[in-house]
């Protein structure tokens, strides 16, 4: 599908630049100057300038790695416990099931975000306990996740005949239930990566996570709003980055999940 | 004239895997009040057949050939038409009562509706339902109408279903595989329902179930697409004159359950020659090469 | 009913669990929120006024007790403590606010359901073609974009720009407009999405077939007969997505000065006015509970199969 190249380019693309910022940025992202403040883009400056006379290309670029690695950071910690305890969840079921169940029914009776500003609110704002915070309730859908694939899969007869052989139950776990459950959680974790860059996004914007002088997205429109009127150059480029990775985050999680529905989860 | 006359009928079905020949030239004729059976495997293209009347087929379906209903070719009608030809001239009975009653409605509900649109009477709607649900030997009517499918035994549904096909008070009623999945006596009773509205209405029973031929007037068997075999029920099941017929009527317990070798082809890869060919206890070399054609009633070079 | 009863304790739980977090989040809270605040106050630190407010405000217990006495005050006063900052009680400042924030995500419910199952079932219907693609796209926008930047967008469009709408403030119609957009615009993507899915599975059912066997109207098929069972899936979206919406709201309150629950959380969290924010939580989780046990309990009255799984289950 046509779309999907152009999804997976600018993700490509958003990877870049959270690896090499610095190759791609014309100019550092936190240099002031002045007397080159507001500038509307032009051909120096793509983007424009900041209040600051910052150049708003380089400091979107640099956004782009904090926002990217603080997703794939909260997405990969989620997939990680979340797939964890939906396994041990689902095989073993019993009083292990009865606790991550419970767990997970209150984590999901709150609204996110409120458990969220519980932990800034303790921890303080900053990146890294916002990662934790949105982290702490982003490993709730995988855990649901897996543990219904598992208890689908626990009952296939290759299993079975596993355990008759007398593999261990970690032998089974890792080399039999979870490559047939990982698939659906793995496009899971590339829509999360989107969606974590919304609420990091939002949560910045708000002042809980990231800090200035931080070429955060979120950060960034704070500050353009004073500015709204007089140049809107610069809450329209870090906005529309937002607005372009998470779109191609999902478009690309999208089309992992139904290719991956497609095979089933029994493998090929 | 024939109240139902299909001629030359083909269904294709054309699909990832190739072209499906579901329905490979039939030809029948059903006169009013008349009921056949259409006996088949599955696979056999039967319920195609079924669906192709009302023209229900899916998109990809491509169908040539003609079907008459009072003189009319139904395959050449605007699908307004059509839509006025269903349920209220031919009613379809469709397969698995499970999945083909709307969960959301209740059973009253559904009944009425059918009623009130296909007979015309909105306010008698209530009253006719329930006595269409007597007529179907329905346990307390008036109770009966609050409840959901899926509060329904298998049975229950089944008659719920029939009722909705006869609620229009239909000229034809094809009922596809209606006694499927239900256990033996609440089949006999099904079967006791259908052969008693079977009387008054002509009636196409679509069925895999060769003893469950007997309560209709006429039986034709089919076989990949082909009719095989057609005759006046008493007379095929009691002589059969089709090789694959008398396969069938030995495979019933009674008669020993000897079953047929072999599987029925694969919808893409017909075989030249007779389609029965490689089952065939009486098969020549030259059935191989060439098709029968049906003749009295038989498609058979040997019968 | 018995379902209630069934759900009652895991929900008491969840209250249980979140007062806790709540009183947590008073105790810990980071600097010493006294000497913060009577500082702010007074310009330089009286440790008397510190020590009487330290005492006032129950700071100085170990935690355990601390919560106990804390969620006696609540459950039996009703007493959250007072605002560090107004002076009043955390209870009025709450229900001041509450109906702001309820005609907010009222609103936007109802428009996120108009707007989401209109272009599903468009999508749906039409599916394949020109208005299914449009329709798509604008769902994915819809799930991708970020509501402030939305709201900015529409503030400087209709605000600045054409000055048709104000940007900020409560009290009219137009007030509203703006807002609602901006928070159902994410959860009509949402219902869109699950709207045209599910519809295309339902239309594929036998008993559409059956319906159509009997020669309906495709309108009446669409209509009575798919539409009420492809909803199923999109009231279960709906109900559960109250928690997103809620959260929602916190941003765009924020953006528009919408003088609600959210925006006094947010801003007591930054004045460090945590009796505020930790009982707002409590409350509001109180709702949130309370609201979802509703919801459910609505829920199974409109399915009817539920109802009988649930009992048969039992």
């Amino acid at each position: 599908m046509r779309g999907n190249k152009i999804a997976l380019a600018i993700v490509s693309a958003i990877i870049l630049f959270a690896l090499f910022p610095d190759v791609f940025s014309p100019y550092d992202p936190n240099q002031i100057n002045l007397d080159r403040a507001l500038e509307t883009p032009s051909l120096k400056h793509l983007f424009g300038t900041d209040n600051f006379g910052r150049d708003i290309l380089s400091r979107v670029i640099h956004g782009a790695r904090v926002s990217f690695f603080a997703g794939v950071t909260i997405a990969g910690i989620s997939f990680a416990l979340g797939t964890l305890l939906g396994l041990i969840a689902g095989y073993y079921g019993g009083p292990a099931d009865e606790l991550v169940m419970r767990v997970v029914d209150i984590l999901l009776a709150m609204p996110g975000i409120i458990i969220a500003l519980i932990i800034i609110g303790i921890l303080g704002p900053s990146m890294p306990n916002l990662v934790v915070a949105l982290a702490s309730v982003g490993w709730v859908k995988y855990a649901r996740l897996v543990r219904g694939s598992t208890l689908e899969i626990k009952e296939e007869e290759f299993v079975e005949s596993a355990r008759a052989l007398g593999c261990t139950d970690f032998y089974i776990l890792y080399r039999h239930i979870l490559p047939n459950v990982i698939s659906p959680a793995i496009a899971l974790a590339t829509l999360d990566i989107g969606s974590a860059i919304l609420h990091i996004a939002g949560m910045s914007f708000l002042g809980l996570g990231a800090q200035p002088p931080t070429p955060e997205w979120g950060i960034m429109l704070r500050e353009s709003i004073a500015f709204m009127e007089t140049a809107p150059h610069l809450m329209i480029f870090p906005g529309l980055m937002i607005f372009v990775t998470v779109y191609s985050f999902n478009a690309l999680g999208d089309s992992l999940g139904s290719r991956w529905r497609h095979y089933g989860t029994l493998g090929d | 004239m024939a109240l139902l006359e299909i001629d030359g009928l083909k269904v294709e079905f054309f699909t990832e895997e190739g072209v499906v020949k579901a329905v490979n030239g039939v030809n029948l004729k059903l006169d009013r009040g008349e009921s056949l059976a259409i006996v088949g495997e599955s696979g056999s293209g039967k319920s195609v057949l079924a669906l192709a009347i009302p023209r229900l087929l899916p998109v990809n379906a491509r169908i040539s050939g003609r079907i008459l209903f009072n003189g009319r070719d139904v395959l050449r009608m605007s699908e307004e038409e059509l839509r006025k030809l269903r349920g209220r001239k031919i009613a379809l009975i469709p397969q698995n009562p499970g999945s083909s009653l709307n969960p959301v409605l209740t059973v009253g509900y559904q009944l009425k509706e059918a009623i009130s649109l296909l007979n015309g009477s909105r306010r008698k709607a209530l009253k006719d339902a329930v006595e269409l649900l007597r007529r179907l030997r329905l346990p307390e009517p008036e109770r009966f109408m609050k409840l959901y499918p899926h509060m329904l035994s298998g049975g229950m549904k089944q008659r719920v279903l029939i009722s909705l096909g006869i609620a229009g008070n239909p000229e034809l009623i094809v009922a596809d595989e209606p006694t499927k999945n239900l256990d033996s006596m609440v089949r006999a009773e099904i079967l006791e329902l259908l052969k008693e509205i079977g009387r008054t209405t002509a009636m196409l029973f679509i069925t895999h179930d060769i003893q469950a031929a007997k309560i209709c007037d006429r039986v034709a068997v089919m076989y990949a697409g082909e009719v095989v075999e057609t005759g006046s029920a008493k007379e095929v099941l009691s002589r059969p004159a089709h090789p694959y017929t008398t396969g069938l009527v030995s495979s019933l317990p009674e008669n020993g359950l000897i079953p047929i070798p072999g599987s029925s082809p694969g919808m893409t890869s017909l075989p030249e020659g007779c389609s029965f060919y490689p089952r065939c206890s009486r098969a020549e070399e030259s059935c191989s090469k060439k098709k029968p054609e049906l003749r009295r009633g038989v498609r058979c070079f040997y019968a | 009913m018995e379902y209630l009863l069934k759900r009652m304790p895991s929900a008491v739980a969840t209250v249980l669990v979140a007062s806790f977090l709540s009183f947590c989040l008073l105790y810990f809270a980071p600097g010493d929120a006294a000497y913060i605040i009577i500082t702010q106050k007074l310009d330089e630190p009286d440790y008397e006024a510190i020590e009487h407010f330290i005492l006032k405000n129950r700071l100085d217990l170990p935690v355990l007790e601390g919560y106990i006495l804390w969620l006696s005050m609540v459950f039996l006063h009703f007493d959250f403590g007072n605002s560090l900052r107004t002076g009043e009680e955390v209870l009025q400042e709450f229900l001041v606010r509450f109906p702001a924030t309820l005609t907010l995500a009222l609103s936007a419910l109802l428009f996120a359901v108009f707007l989401g199952i209109t272009l599903g079932m468009l999508s749906a219907l039409k599916s394949g073609t020109f208005w299914d693609s449009i329709a798509r796209a604008v769902t994915s926008a819809g799930i991708s974009i970020p509501e402030f930047w939305l709201g900015m967008l529409l503030i400087l469009l209709f605000s600045l720009k054409l000055g048709i709408l104000p940007s900020f403030g409560y009290g009219s119609v137009e007030h509203l407009i703006m807002p609602t957009l901006v928070l159902g615009f994410h959860l009509s993507s949402r219902i869109a999405r699950v709207t045209r899915e599910s519809m295309l599975d339902v239309m594929e059912k036998n008993y559409i077939l059956a319906a159509r066997a009997r020669g309906y109207t495709e309108r009446r098929v669409i209509f009575i007969h798919a539409f009420r069972n492809a909803l199923i899936p999109v009231a279960t979206l709906a109900g559960m997505d109250l928690g997103h919406l809620l959260g929602g709201a916190v941003i765009v309150e924020s953006i528009f000065a919408w003088p609600g629950v959210g925006k006094f959380m947010v801003d007591s969290l930054f004045a460090r006015d945590f009796p505020v924010v930790s009982g707002f939580i409590m409350i509001f989780t109180f709702f949130f509970v309370s609201i979802n046990l509703l919801v459910d309990l609505l829920y199974m009255r409109i399915n009817p199969k539920i109802r009988v799984t649930w009992h048969a289950r039992e």
